[in-house]
């Protein structure tokens, strides 16, 4: 019996020998972690509050520099066309001395469209709530050009009474894709989508030859619809055509359109249309400016026989996914005189292949 | 011996792992937050995180970014994927994990066309020419902290790849203006003189304590192996020579405090003192106390002479061993319930348990220790005491058996069931003395503290009826001894015999 359990005390003696050196090797070190790096972000790259940090910011700075009619404060939050309008709706405002026709853009968001996009520049939208004495929704579109640049106003839209907006990625989950202004996922490219849209403006439901391709809204009034019946104004009028006057009109696309997919496989496009009207009557004639805004960006200048307006028109258009039947849909447009003069130049802001009536 | 020795040892072991797996969990537990910092290295302003640095170790994260006196810093949190591209052009240190658990790895990195943008950066501080990188104020950023010297955050991660990037943007004062133009600050004199951030990572770490639990199991367990073991031994050896010797090594170790500590605890009168009072109400309602009063008498009668009858405890007090043992022998004896009397009867001390044990004192003897003691000290009471009354009292009390002392010196005088001479006495007493002295159950008792391990029962409960002849020579030893006449004594010696036969 001693025999064994001598032997049995020495294993277990040995055990115990080599369960505590282990324990304390063990114990001494513990292993370094290396860094794992989680799955790569999918989804949007900006959160809600991201968002709507980035609109407060823009806002502030739109009231700022509209208090101030300063344009210049304008530039590190807003961008393209957008800065173009504004500065000019500044100028208006502080020649009129009142700021009614600066265009409100609510910070209240009803929807926000926010990008997947890994790569710059980056797009996002944004829809608003309705403005405080009710002027419809706006559409506002913010890109941030490259990493370094914060997410500037680019362009906004007043949506089109009625129309029924494309539905979106979830912005907190899922995120949207952009699409580039030639994709060819698309019914028509943005690029072109822009461009044919443009021509309906310029030429009209009748002389387009891309009418068929738009389904403008009935009742409303759209960007087509507006122009012509602008144009038809003066034209009808009595002594326009007594004083052989002549009203011509041109709308040129921007390249570079921002796209951003829809939850159905189409896209919203906001592009960018340059548009002038020149209007001339007979030596001797004057031609009035027609609206305030012109008005003011002539700053009193002399009428002559001549008038010359320059628009910055934003639109936002809905086009199907290819192979879809359905048409493409103006869902917002922004009408704005940028500038005005008292003589057709001949340098306009719609020369290239301009589309002239 | 071997046995003995082996126990010893995975007592030993047993406790040194217990020790150990304390000690994992106290004094050699790691620090519960981790410290690492990353100095920047090349010329950039710029520190960035690689995914999954911030996470290292745990999820919740305090990063502090320091740099010299009077200038910025600004740390950011953000997407890897809008970080880097944040960076793009501007050369950076870049933190890529731990080296050890204080420091982070970092590395140079530059911009992938070294145009001669790189150049520039690289020549870095001419001070008119160079751009700060400033990414205080972008919108891609979770997190932005500015703040001058040092700046401290909290981040707690989420799901994906965040990054921190930590930027010195030069000289602190013109804050205002500079957080106004936007997030590239025009280059200032003074921002020369910008240096990337020192990072610091602290993160609270879980420790756990994997082995305190294991190690003490495993320790208890060789604790109770080598106890046993010590036992078996004990036990082996007690056939041999416990008869004899009154329990071997065991019985020397006890020799010790047998006659040393028996000392103390009679010769003390203070201590016993308080015990006493309670003792004696017990007294009438034992019934061992009446037995043992009675009988005690009996035998003490012929002892009385020799003062032994003012108490055994007494006797034992003064270290007068022989006189003491064959005193309380014969207590225990009067008592009829054997067993019990022995539990009362064994020592106070472990030493004089294991006496009893190995000797006469029965199973009972080794009932827990406390009641020992406080038989102990009720005994002490008895040295004080100098009469018959007293012995009523002492015995009186069941559980009190004053004998304690004298338990251990009562089991000893037993040879052949007969007390042993004073010279035999004498001479066992010595022997056991060397023996304890020298003995391996001394050196155990030395290693471990234990005091010997109380054997199992007698190993051989003798008969409770012990044939009357050895009785009789035990009998008449004593009247040999004591110098009685046999006769009369014989009655008593029935019953010295019942216990003796019992204790034994």
């Amino acid at each position: 019996m001693t025999a064994r359990n001598t032997r049995v005390a020495r294993r277990t003696g040995a055990a115990v020998g080599l369960a505590a050196a282990a324990a304390l090797l063990a114990g001494c070190a513990e292993e370094l972690p290396t860094p794992v790096a989680d799955e790569p972000f999918e989804g949007p790259v900006l959160t809600m509050e991201q968002e709507t940090a980035v609109v407060q910011d823009v806002a502030g700075v739109l009231d700022k520099a509209a208090e101030e009619n300063d344009p210049k404060a304008l530039r590190s939050r807003v961008g393209g066309p957008a800065l173009e309008v504004r500065k000019s709706q500044i100028k208006v405002a502080e020649e009129r001395g009142d700021d009614s026709l600066v265009t409100q853009i609510p910070t209240d968001l009803r929807a926000a469209i926010i990008p997947t996009t890994e790569t710059w520049p980056r797009v996002t939208y944004t829809i608003t709530q309705p403005t405080e004495n009710l002027e419809v929704p706006r559409m506002v579109a913010y890109q941030q050009e490259s990493a370094r640049d914060s997410y500037k106003l680019w362009s906004w839209v007043q949506l089109i009474p009625g129309t029924t907006m494309p539905n979106f990625a979830d912005p907190e989950a899922i995120g949207s894709e952009e699409v580039a202004p030639d994709d060819d996922s698309l019914a028509v490219t943005p690029a072109d989508a822009v461009a044919r849209y443009a021509d309906l403006v310029a030429k009209g439901t009748d002389d387009s030859e891309h009418a068929d391709a738009f389904e403008l809204p009935g009742e409303s009034q759209d960007l087509v619809k507006r122009i012509q019946a602008d144009a038809r104004n003066v034209r009808e009028a009595e002594t326009f055509d007594t004083a052989d006057g002549r009203y011509r009109l041109a709308f040129a696309a921007r390249d570079d359109p921002l796209t951003v997919r829809t939850s159905d496989g189409g896209a919203v496009v906001m592009g960018v249309l340059d548009g002038n009207v020149r209007i001339d009557v007979e030596e001797g004639g004057t031609i009035p400016p027609l609206t305030e805004t012109q008005s003011a960006l002539l700053a009193g200048e002399d009428e002559t026989n001549e008038l010359y307006v320059e628009y910055t028109d934003q639109v936002a258009l809905y086009v199907p996914p290819a192979g879809s039947e359905d048409p493409i849909r103006p869902l917002g447009y922004s009408h704005v005189a940028v500038a005005a003069a008292n003589e057709i130049p001949k340098k306009r802001n719609t020369d290239r292949e301009e589309s002239e009536e | 011996m071997l046995q003995r020795i082996l126990g010893a040892v995975l007592v030993i072991a047993g406790l040194a792992a217990i020790a150990f797996g304390v000690a994992t969990a106290t004094v050699l537990r790691e620090s519960d937050t981790v410290v690492a910092t990353a100095r920047p290295v090349g010329d950039g302003t710029l520190v960035v995180t690689d995914p999954g640095v911030l996470d290292l170790v745990d999820s919740d994260v305090t990063v502090t970014a320091s740099v010299p006196e009077g200038q910025e810093v600004t740390v950011v949190v953000g997407r890897d994927v809008d970080v880097l591209g944040w960076l793009e052009g501007d050369p950076y240190t870049r933190v890529t994990g731990l080296q050890d658990w204080d420091t982070l790895t970092t590395s140079e990195m530059l911009p992938e066309a070294p145009e001669g943008e790189e150049a520039e950066a690289a020549e870095g501080e001419e001070p008119e020419e160079v751009e700060l990188p400033d990414p205080a104020g972008s919108d891609m950023w979770i997190t932005e902290l500015t703040a001058t010297e040092e700046v401290s955050l909290r981040w707690n991660d989420r799901p994906g790849p965040w990054v921190l990037l930590a930027a010195g943007s030069g000289a602190a004062p013109v804050e205002e203006a500079e957080a106004a133009e936007g997030e590239e600050a025009p280059a200032e004199a003074s921002d020369a003189d910008a240096v990337a951030p020192t990072l610091e990572l602290s993160w609270d770490r879980e420790v756990g304590t994997p082995w305190l639990w294991p190690a003490v199991g495993l320790g208890g367990l060789l604790l109770l192996l080598g106890i046993v073991l010590l036992l078996l031994g004990r036990r082996k050896k007690k056939p041999g020579r416990g008869r004899r010797a009154g329990g071997g090594a065991a019985g020397a170790a006890a020799a010790t405090p047998g006659t040393a500590s028996s000392g103390p605890v009679g010769g003390s009168p203070a201590e016993p003192a308080s015990p006493e009072s309670p003792a004696s109400p017990d007294a009438p309602a034992s019934p061992f106390g009446s037995t043992t009063s009675a009988a005690a008498p009996v035998w003490t009668a012929p002892a009385a002479g020799a003062a032994a009858g003012a108490g055994w405890a007494a006797t034992a007090g003064t270290s007068d061993t022989t006189v003491s043992a064959p005193v309380p022998a014969p207590a225990d004896e009067g008592s009829t319930d054997g067993p019990e009397q022995g539990a009362t009867g064994s020592s106070p001390e472990d030493p004089g348990e294991s006496r009893t044990g190995t000797a006469p004192v029965p199973v009972a003897g080794r009932f827990s220790r406390r009641s020992t003691r406080l038989r102990r000290t009720r005994s002490a009471p008895e040295p004080a005491a100098e009469d018959g009354a007293q012995q009523d009292a002492a015995p009186a009390s069941p559980s009190v058996p004053a004998e304690p002392p004298t338990t251990t010196t009562g089991s000893l005088p037993m040879l052949d069931g007969r007390p042993l001479t004073r010279r035999e006495l004498r001479r066992r007493e010595e022997e056991r003395r060397a023996d304890g002295q020298s003995g391996v159950g001394r050196a155990f008792r030395a290693l471990t503290g234990q005091t010997p391990v109380v054997p199992p029962a007698p190993a051989t409960p003798p008969a409770a009826d012990d044939p009357p002849p050895i009785s009789g020579r035990r009998a008449a030893a004593w009247r040999e001894t004591w110098g009685f006449d046999a006769t009369a004594a014989r009655p008593d010696e029935q019953q010295d015999d019942h216990t003796d036969g019992r204790t034994r």
